[in-house]
C-alpha cells in the first residue's frame, strides 16, 4: 500500500517537474525575442 | 555507458509486457493526429527525405546550369531563387527534422521513458512542418518568382525583394517554433523521465547531444525569430532596423544572424557526432573512449558556438581587435572537436573491429568531417578569409561539413537502427554499394570546389569565367552521380521495409545502449511502460 503512495507521490512529482522544466524553457524563449526586439527598436530610433 | 539489468533474452519478457498495449490506431488518423513518438519519429525521417530529394532537384538544377559557363538552361533570378531554397530546404526541411527524427525514435527508448514529455506538442511540432515547406515551395510561383536572397536573407537585399520574401519569412517563423517546440520536449523528457538508476552520465552519448542541441535550439531560434520579425517590419510596418536611411544598420542584421546561424551549424552538427558516437563504439566491440571528455567537449562546442558568430562577416567592416577575437575564439573550437576526433580513434584502437554499412558512413564521416573541419580552420584566419570570402572554398568547405559530416552520419544512423525500428534487415550488399557510390561522387562535386574557390570563382552566380569550366564540368558530373545514388538508398529502405530478412533483437553484437539490450526488433508501439531499472 505504502509503495502505491510512494509510486503515486513520485509520479506526481515527476509531472510538477516537467511542468517546471518547460516553463521555464518558454520563459527562456520569450525573454530571448522580446530583449532583441526591445533593444533594436530602441536603437533604430 | 548504462549496464542494462536484463539482456536481450529478457527483453524478451518485457516485449511481451508490452503486446497488452499494443493496440495501435490504423488509417490516416494514427498519422495526423499520432502523439506516438516513434510513429512520430518516422514521420519526421519520411518528411526529412522527401525534402531532402525537393533540395536535391535544386542543387541539380544548379549544378545543370554551371556544367558550363555562359547562362544555358535558366534564368540568372530563378538560379538565386534556387540557391536561397536549396539551403534553406536542405538546412530546416531535410537536415534538422532528420536528427529530431532520430530524437524522437530513440530518446524514449535510450532512457527507459515510455513516450516523450509532451505527446501531443510533438504532433504540433511535425505537423508544423509541412505547411512550412509549402510555402518555401509555393515561393516559388510568387509574383516576380522566389526571392533570390540567399538562405542566410541578408538585408537590404529582403527588404526590397517581392512578395515571395514574405512567404519565406512566415516558413521560418513556423519552422522556428516547431523546433522550439521540439527542443522544449527533448530538454524536459531527459531532464525529468529517465528511468531509474539512468543518470546523466549513463545516458548513451547520442541522448547527451541532444540534450546540449536542444539548449542550442532555444537560445539561438528567438534570435533568428527576431531577425525575420524585423526584416517582415521593415518590409511593411515602417520601421527601419536595416535601413541606413532610417538610422538603421544593414550589417546588424548579420550580426543577429550568424548569432544564431553559428549555433545552427553546431545544432546539425551535434546530433551527428552522437550518432557516430554510439556507431563507432559498436563496430569496434568497445565501448566509447573518454566518455566523459566527450560530454564536456559537446558543451564546449556549443558554448563556444556562441562566441564566434563574426567570423561569418569579417568582411563587412570590423575593427582588427574584433576580427582577432573572433579569429581566436574560432580556432578554440579545434580543441573540443580535436578531443572528440581523438576519442573516436581511440575507441577503434585496438577494437575488432568490422565494416557493415553504419561503419562505413561513420568513418566517411570522421574522415570527411575533419576534412571539412581543417578547412574550417583555413576560413576562420582573417587575411586568408579575406581572400576567400564568398568564394566557391566555403561551398566545398559547409559542404564538407554538412553532407559528408550530418548527412552521412544520418545515414550511418538509419542503417544502424533499422532493424530496430522495422524489425528487418537492409541489404548489407546494397547498403555498401550505396556508401562507396556516394563518397566517390560527393568528393568528386565538392572536393574540386576547394580549387574553384582558391582561383576566385564566387558563390552564388550562374555564369563564371572560362577559366573555372573545367573543374565545374567535373564538379556537376558528380553531383548527378551523388544525387542517383540516393535513389539506391531509397530502394534499400524500402525493399527493407516490404521484404527484408527479420532482424534481431540485437542485431549488432556490439551495440550495448537499452533500446538493443532491453527490447525486442521491431521496438514494441509502446515501449517501457514501466521503468526498466539501470544498474
Amino acid at each position: 500500500m505504502s509503495e502505491a503512495i510512494n509510486e503515486e507521490a513520485r509520479q506526481k512529482q515527476i509531472k510538477r517537474n516537467i511542468r517546471l522544466t518547460a516553463s521555464a524553457l518558454w520563459l527562456i524563449v520569450a525573454v530571448i525575442f522580446c530583449y532583441m526586439m526591445a533593444k533594436y527598436y530602441w536603437m533604430s530610433r | 555507458m548504462s549496464t542494462a539489468t536484463h539482456d536481450a533474452a529478457h527483453g524478451h519478457d518485457h516485449g511481451h509486457d508490452d503486446h497488452a498495449h499494443e493496440h495501435k490506431p490504423y488509417g490516416m488518423m494514427r498519422w495526423v493526429g499520432s502523439t506516438n513518438h516513434k510513429d512520430i519519429g518516422t514521420m519526421y525521417l519520411w518528411f526529412s527525405f522527401t525534402m531532402f530529394l525537393v533540395g536535391g532537384v535544386m542543387a541539380l538544377i544548379i549544378r545543370a546550369e554551371l556544367f558550363q559557363p555562359g547562362l544555358q538552361i535558366v534564368r540568372p533570378e530563378f538560379f538565386n531563387s534556387m540557391t536561397t531554397y536549396h539551403g534553406l530546404i536542405m538546412v530546416f526541411g531535410a537536415i534538422m527534422p532528420a536528427f529530431v527524427g532520430f530524437a524522437n525514435w530513440l530518446i524514449p527508448m535510450q532512457i527507459g521513458a515510455p513516450d516523450m514529455a509532451f505527446p501531443r506538442m510533438n504532433n504540433l511540432s511535425f505537423w508544423l512542418l509541412p505547411p512550412a515547406a509549402m510555402l518555401l515551395i509555393a515561393a516559388q510561383f510568387a509574383p516576380g518568382g522566389g526571392a533570390g536572397v540567399g538562405w542566410t536573407m541578408y538585408a537590404p537585399l529582403t527588404t526590397q525583394a517581392g512578395p515571395a520574401m514574405d512567404l519565406t519569412i512566415f516558413a521560418v517563423h513556423i519552422l522556428g517554433m516547431s523546433s522550439i517546440m521540439g527542443s522544449i520536449n527533448i530538454i524536459t523528457t531527459i531532464l525529468n523521465m529517465r528511468a531509474p538508476g539512468m543518470g546523466l552520465m549513463k545516458m548513451p552519448l547520442f541522448c547527451w547531444t541532444w540534450l546540449i542541441t536542444a539548449y542550442l535550439l532555444v537560445a539561438s531560434m528567438p534570435v533568428l525569430a527576431g531577425a525575420v520579425t524585423m526584416t517582415l517590419t521593415d518590409r511593411h510596418f515602417g520601421t527601419n532596423f536595416f535601413n541606413a536611411a532610417g538610422g538603421g544598420d544593414p550589417v546588424l542584421y548579420q550580426h543577429i544572424f550568424w548569432f544564431f546561424g553559428h549555433p545552427e551549424v553546431y545544432i546539425i552538427a551535434i546530433p551527428a557526432f552522437g550518432v557516430v558516437s554510439q556507431v563507432i563504439p559498436a563496430f569496434s566491440r568497445k565501448p566509447l573512449f573518454g566518455y566523459a571528455s566527450m560530454v564536456y567537449a559537446t558543451a564546449s562546442i556549443a558554448i563556444l558556438s556562441f562566441m564566434v558568430w563574426a567570423h561569418h562577416m569579417y568582411t563587412v567592416g570590423m575593427p582588427v581587435e574584433t576580427q582577432l577575437f573572433f579569429m581566436y575564439a574560432t580556432t578554440l573550437i579545434a580543441i573540443p572537436t580535436g578531443v572528440k576526433v581523438f576519442n573516436w580513434v581511440a575507441t577503434m584502437w585496438k577494437g575488432s573491429l568490422t565494416f557493415e554499412t553504419p561503419m562505413l558512413f561513420a568513418l566517411g564521416f570522421l574522415f570527411l568531417f575533419t576534412l571539412g573541419g581543417f578547412t574550417g580552420l583555413v576560413l576562420s584566419i582573417v587575411p586568408v578569409d579575406v581572400q576567400i570570402h564568398d568564394t566557391y572554398y566555403v561551398v566545398a568547405h559547409f559542404h564538407y561539413v554538412m553532407v559528408a559530416g550530418a548527412l552521412f552520419s544520418a545515414f550511418a544512423g538509419i542503417y544502424f537502427w533499422l532493424p530496430k525500428w522495422t524489425g528487418r534487415m537492409y541489404n548489407e550488399t546494397l547498403g555498401k554499394w550505396h556508401f562507396w557510390l556516394s563518397l566517390v561522387f560527393f568528393n568528386v562535386t565538392f572536393f574540386v570546389q576547394h580549387f574553384l574557390g582558391l582561383a576566385g570563382m564566387p558563390r552564388r552566380v550562374p555564369d563564371y569565367a572560362l577559366q573555372f569550366a573545367e573543374f565545374n564540368a567535373i564538379s556537376s558530373v558528380g553531383a548527378f552521380g551523388f544525387g542517383l545514388s540516393q535513389l539506391l538508398f531509397l530502394y534499400i529502405v524500402l525493399k527493407c521495409i516490404c521484404s527484408g530478412e527479420k532482424a534481431l533483437d540485437k542485431q549488432w553484437e556490439g551495440a550495448d545502449s537499452i533500446e538493443w539490450t532491453m527490447l525486442p526488433s521491431p521496438a514494441p508501439y509502446h515501449s517501457f511502460t514501466t521503468p526498466p531499472t539501470i544498474k
